[in-house]
């Protein structure tokens, strides 16, 4: 560990001081010391772990024995809420997507949520559902077996205040 | 010469305001191309496709005593060509004349 003195100590000096010595230390090692690099999550909140999203099936190399409509079906009248986004619920992969799981957190809602683009377990979700819902975007929202909406309609719902008492019991 | 080479020489945009205007003989209809704004996205990427995404604001009669979400079907049923030939996604607001009314106060 290196120690090193500053005389006059106020934030450019100090500044100055630590950008001098990485440097030296680049040249000599090549590296930047450990610890001074960005990225480090050591002291960051950890988030509390979120519920794995729901897949349809086990996976391509296992034949389904009743039409991916049907999973559907039961997967939206088995759960109250179901929001199939794009991406997943802690990775969303577009913009409408992720405001509502924004939404649905934010409000604390107990809900499913399943990736149409996941093509190993999720294999030809997206025309299944366009089909199912006679919905032809993502995501879609269901409650209690039945859609919502996309996006807009959630938000427009969180705008007035009706997330909370539609959705949670 | 056929006729679907003629229509395709009017953008998206033309298309689906005409389309929308003449169904639903709306009162206000603004469309946006942002088309622009979804450029990254995972699904995106790799395509150069244009009019691919549009924020929608529609005004008319017809919405009357329709739910959010029937509204918004009425919207995609008629633009469903669109939808199955590179238009993405589309932000819709459906209102009634009335409810774009300010209330007197």
């Amino acid at each position: 560990m290196e120690v090193g003195v500053v005389d006059e100590p106020d934030r450019e000096a100090l500044t100055q001081a630590w950008k001098s010595w990485m440097e030296e230390y680049i040249k000599v090692s090549g590296k930047v010391p450990p610890g001074n690099e960005s990225g480090n999550v050591t002291w960051t909140r950890p988030q509390p772990k979120k519920k794995p999203d729901l897949r349809l099936t086990p996976g391509r190399h296992v034949q389904l024995t009743v039409p991916l409509e049907e999973l559907v079906d039961k997967l939206v009248k088995e759960n109250k809420v179901v929001a199939f986004i794009k991406g997943s619920r802690s990775a969303p992969l577009c913009g409408f997507s992720q405001k509502v799981i924004g939404i649905l957190e934010k409000e604390g809602v107990d809900y499913e949520s399943v990736n149409v683009l996941d093509e190993d377990y999720n294999y030809g979700l997206r025309e299944t559902l366009k089909q199912y819902s006679n919905w032809p975007t993502f995501p879609q929202i269901f409650l209690n077996g039945e859609l919502v909406g996309g996006c807009d309609i959630l938000t427009s719902m969180f705008e007035k205040g009706e997330v909370a008492g539609l959705f949670k019991n | 010469m056929s006729f679907r080479g003629t229509t395709t020489l009017l953008s998206r945009a033309t298309r689906i305001k005409s389309k929308l205007q003449s169904s639903l003989e709306a009162t206000v209809l603004e469309l946006d191309d942002v088309s622009y704004q979804h450029a990254g996205h995972a699904a995106m990427k790799e395509s150069s496709e244009k009019e691919t995404h549009f924020n929608l604001k529609i005004v008319s009669d017809k919405f009357e005593g329709q739910s959010l979400v029937k509204r918004h079907r009425m919207v995609y049923d008629l633009l469903s060509d669109e939808l199955q030939s590179g238009l993405h996604a589309l932000s819709i607001v459906a209102k009634t004349p009335k409810e774009i009314t300010p209330h007197a106060k």
